[in-house]
């Protein structure tokens, strides 16, 4: 969704029409848990450091096949949190519960592919242009 | 005669005028050091790499355009937006 969000963020977020929901799927062992436990440790500092970081892991996403602890350690200092905080929470075996928690409960819902969109319940799978978010949007507006 | 012996004085005072007139510019910059040092500092630091270099790793990166909007659910997971929007997308995405 990356390529389509700031549009998507400039035209209805930001705007108060819509809310977007970042829900991880662990898809691909070691580096989705890593980076999405990256995530969950930044987000903890702040919501705002969340999406920042989210940005961040997205579009570096070719390094995190081979990244290790001290990148993430790095990721986590770029985006301007607490190393030390970010650290105890990286290597607290609760965090990686808490990630992969998140991961069951999506499996739960039958969600097994990713991107998947739930947009007010209605499911959108894979990538889509900015046009066919809009269009989902701007109905779910009217018939609210 | 007289004219041309003239004609030639000033034929040979412009040709030096234009490499004299640098360097004198030049060390009235160096002269000026004070304002001139105070004025680079701003106004020529992106050009510099190195003082570029040390504010990107001590600068955070940009906080996102909704700052002030974001938020966490009660299930953990983090939302951007007005918490009461009449649309609410939920991403399921991978990093990778």
């Amino acid at each position: 969704m990356l390529g389509t969000e700031p549009q998507i963020i400039a035209s209805y977020v930001e705007t108060g029409r819509v809310k977007i929901v970042f829900w991880p799927v662990l898809n691909h062992g070691d580096p989705s848990i890593y980076s999405t436990l990256t995530a969950e440790c930044v987000g903890q500092q702040g919501s705002d450091a969340f999406w920042t970081v989210h940005e961040l892991l997205f579009t570096n996403q070719r390094d995190l096949w081979t990244a290790g602890r001290n990148y993430y350690v790095d990721t986590a200092v770029r985006v301007g949190v607490d190393q030390a905080t970010f650290e105890a929470c990286y290597d607290s075996p609760s965090s990686l519960d808490a990630v992969l928690a998140l991961d069951n409960l999506r499996r739960q819902r039958g969600v097994f592919n990713q991107p998947t969109f739930d947009v007010n319940g209605q499911i959108i799978a894979g990538l889509h242009s900015y046009e066919v978010f809009a269009d989902v949007f701007d109905r779910m507006s009217v018939e609210r | 005669m007289i004219v041309l012996l003239a004609l030639l004085a000033a034929c040979s005072g412009s040709a030096t005028e234009p490499t004299s007139a640098p360097a004198a510019a030049a060390t009235d910059t160096a002269a000026d050091d004070a304002s001139v040092e105070t004025e680079s500092e701003t106004a020529g630091e992106p050009a510099e790499p190195e003082p570029a270099a040390t504010e990107v790793t001590d600068q955070p990166e940009e906080a996102t355009s909704t700052a002030g909007l974001n938020g966490r659910n009660e299930d953990g997971t983090f939302y951007r937006g007005a918490a009461d929007a009449p649309v609410t997308i939920i991403e399921y995405s991978d990093f990778l």
